[in-house]
């Protein structure tokens, strides 16, 4: 039996949120973005209304969105909220079936394939879940049904905003294939770049095109992108694909521009602190650490190393930032970003023990702060170079 | 320099000396092998200036002198070279000339003059082993290395000799293995730690029988000599744990077993073990250990016949730490001490008491 599968996209989802919190903002140019102070000044969502009628894009500067026209609103981000309507979104989305994935913070695939008898046919259902959506979240959704979780997808980008756009494989050829390659899922930057190259401008260019230049290329991804092209795959809807945590990063634009190791290892201790909490909160431990560095020219390195063993200790995570930055990075140059991740991520059911009795009193620190941060607060309890000029986080 | 020597004393030194030198070395000077042709010898050195080969095999010296030649190109061509007396002679410039039969190969070099001097062998404290016993010495410790190399101390092997005994000593904080060696020679007190990449190459060269390897000890290199070739290695800086405080004294629970029985029983369980992780269950009964293994995969039972001492016990391991500590054992029949679920678990042969080798367990919820 073909499955009937449901993509919800919430449109322009955080400028949306802010939108529905605020009725002075309704129908308003409004754009979300950093603090050009602080030197987070990027513009992360711009409401329908600043894309239609100003043109602003996610990824401006704000300065270049302020350009644009004085009528536009500037709101700051506030992922709390976010967060909230997310889950109340997709509580709504359960109602209709279980097979709900959320595969971001504003896009959830569900499965209704068990339920057209009891709700009706596909239509029917994608407008109540629209109706609702609409009514009691006050945000608008595109919602694009198809055979598979790409048709579905593919489908919710043809028209914007607050549509339902169903889609078959029927229509594909002649609705999907003339537009450009890298809007077809799974084909990314670099991917598409490597298309253009060999002559792939369009999705329809790509189908024809023969699958083992793709799996010679891109093996089994390849293959995957050769299905893609002609409407076909496979994946199912998981509920359980988002509970993994799979890695816990933090990375922070510093409110200037730090010179020194010295300097920089404080925000690298401070950065550790809170990615080890994260793990430790989250129950898992990683193998992998991986430090990103940006140079005012916005040139970006990203090194990795994967540690001997699993770990959510602060200082062990932060010995293995400090090596990475020893071992790729000037002295000499500046850096503007600083970002931490730890990835690798496992349950930590099982613990290896240790020879070392140092590991232990390390483990024992960790968990008196999280215990002190848990009843006191975050900022109750802090390290002694956070105090310093070069610490960050003490202002957050 | 020009010198005729045979194929197989030529693919001798070549290997040898190649297992200093680093493919990943920025200096390009460190890629080659240093020849030096001097009374009726060639002496072949090669060095990552931590550690540093030298290798000496008899030839009919023409003409002396030096020259550097890639240690790549050179260990490729002289495998491949016909068995027939081989000619090497340097052209102008840094150029080599190596012939054989009819045919010539010529590649390019380095000038002798840039590789940098070997330190002068000092030693003061000697000691005297055989080939074969070093490398099985070896065999038994170099898996408990780390190869983490942010912590340098547990990727070297501690030496420590005292009182006429010499104690090789590794750990990478999860494991441990300890080996003691009687030393016939009055020796001084010696502590110091040996890179396990060092031993790892040494243990791939020696093992002549009925020959001998002096290890003389300076402040901050070592020094394996053998009969034709010397290994001159730096040591690691640092305080090496210590192992004593970890060694429980006495045990609750001593199991006798055949080292194949529950080494082969290991490898099927760490097959359905889960990636990353690879923890299997050990549930010691009266006359028989069970091993599990419970994941996605599948599940594993496996019972291994034991004679059990003391109380029944239930621990957990890390599949792939105990695999490599029986496959070093060498020893057909072991006792597997054990103190507690939270306690390492020892490793020693029935016969002699001059090894062990210690894994820690995993906490399980």
């Amino acid at each position: 039996m073909t499955k009937v599968i449901l993509l919800c996209d919430i449109n322009s989802f955080f400028a949306s949120v802010h939108q529905a919190l605020d009725p002075g903002l309704q129908g308003k140019p409004v754009v979300v973005g950093g603090d050009p102070a602080k030197r987070t000044g990027i513009v992360l969502a711009a409401s329908v209304e600043a894309k239609k009628r100003f043109g602003i894009k996610t990824g401006m500067t704000v300065a270049e969105a302020k350009a644009r026209s004085r009528e536009v609103i500037f709101v700051s981000p506030s992922f709390k909220e976010y967060v909230k309507f997310s889950t109340s979104i997709n509580k709504i989305l359960k109602d209709f079936s279980d097979l709900v994935e959320p595969c971001s913070i504003d896009e959830s695939f569900v499965d209704i394939t068990g339920c057209l008898k009891i709700l009706g046919s596909p239509l029917e259902i994608a407008g109540k879940i629209q109706g609702r959506i609409n009514n009691e979240i006050g945000v608008g959704v595109n919602i694009g049904i198809g055979p598979s979780k790409l048709v579905a997808k593919m489908a919710a980008e043809l028209e914007k905003p607050n549509k339902i756009i169903p889609l078959t494989l029927e229509d594909w050829p002649h609705k999907i294939w003339p537009l450009p390659v890298k809007e077809l899922f799974g084909v990314g930057s670099r991917i598409g770049r490597w298309l253009n190259q060999v002559g792939v401008k369009t999705i329809g260019d790509l189908a024809v095109l023969p699958p083992d230049v793709l799996k010679k290329r891109y093996g089994l991804i390849g293959e995957v992108l050769h299905h893609s092209a002609q409407g076909i795959d496979f994946s199912p809807v998981d509920p359980q694909a988002m509970d993994v945590v799979k890695s816990v990063g933090n990375q922070i634009t510093l409110p200037r521009d730090y010179l020194g190791f010295d300097r920089i290892k404080v925000v690298i201790l401070e950065l550790a602190e809170e990615v080890a909490q994260r793990a430790r909160r989250a129950g898992c431990l990683g193998n992998r650490v991986s430090l990103t560095m940006k140079d005012p020219n916005f040139f970006t390195e990203t090194h990795s190393r994967t540690l001997y063993s699993y770990t959510d200790i602060t200082q062990e995570i932060y010995d293995e930032a400090v090596f990475l930055l020893q071992k790729h990075w000037h002295e000499e140059v500046r850096v503007r970003l600083v970002g931490l991740t730890l990835s690798g991520l496992l349950r930590k059911e099982e613990t290896q023990l240790n020879l070392l009795v140092e590991r232990d009193k390390q483990e024992r620190i960790d968990r008196a702060t999280d215990l002190i941060r848990s009843r006191w607060g975050q900022h109750s309890i802090k390290r002694a170079v956070s105090l310093t000029d070069c610490g960050v986080y003490h202002e957050r | 320099m020009k010198i005729i020597c045979t194929r197989q004393n030529l693919i001798q030194g070549v290997s040898t000396s190649q297992r200093a030198v680093s493919t990943k070395n920025p200096l390009p000077i460190l890629s080659g092998i240093l020849l030096t042709a001097t009374n009726n010898q060639l002496e072949l050195k090669g060095t990552d200036l931590e550690m540093g080969i030298q290798c000496i095999i008899p030839c009919t010296v023409q003409e002396e002198g030096s020259i550097v030649l890639p240690a790549k190109y050179l260990g490729e061509i002289v495998r491949r070279l016909p068995d027939t007396p081989i000619q090497i002679e340097t052209q102008e410039g840094v150029n080599v000339v190596i012939r054989y039969g009819q045919s010539e190969i010529t590649i390019n070099g380095f000038s002798a003059e840039e590789f940098p001097g070997f330190p002068n062998p000092q030693g003061k404290n000697s000691i005297i082993i055989a080939e074969e016993d070093l490398k099985e010495h070896l065999r038994q410790i170099l898996f408990a290395t780390s190869p983490d190399e942010n912590r340098p101390v547990f990727t070297g092997v501690l030496l420590e000799a005292a009182e006429g005994t010499i104690k090789l000593v590794a750990t990478d904080t999860h494991r441990l293995a300890l080996k003691e060696i009687n030393a016939s020679s009055e020796l001084q007190e010696t502590n110091v730690i040996i890179p396990g990449k060092t031993l790892n190459e040494l243990a791939r060269v020696i093992g002549a029988a009925d020959k001998n390897v002096t290890i003389s000890i300076g402040d901050n290199q070592i020094i394996f000599g053998m009969e034709d070739t010397l290994f001159i290695s730096r040591l690691i800086d640092g305080q090496f744990p210590n192992y004593r405080q970890v060694v429980p004294q006495g045990y609750k629970t001593r199991i006798r077993l055949k080292t194949k029985e529950l080494l082969e029983a290991v490898e099927r369980a760490s097959l359905l073990a889960r990636v990353g992780t690879q923890i299997i269950r050990l549930s010691i009964e009266e006359e028989k250990i069970i091993i599990t293994a419970n994941t996605e995969v599948g599940r594993i039972h496996e019972e291994v016949a034991v004679y059990l001492q003391g109380d029944t016990m239930q621990i957990a391991f890390n599949a792939l730490y105990l695999i490599d500590a029986l496959r070093a054992i060498g020893s057909d029949d072991i006792y597997l001490d054990l103190s507690g679920p939270l306690s390492p678990g020892i490793l020693r042969p029935v016969e002699g008491d001059d090894y062990l080798s210690l894994v820690l367990p995993v906490r399980t919820i």
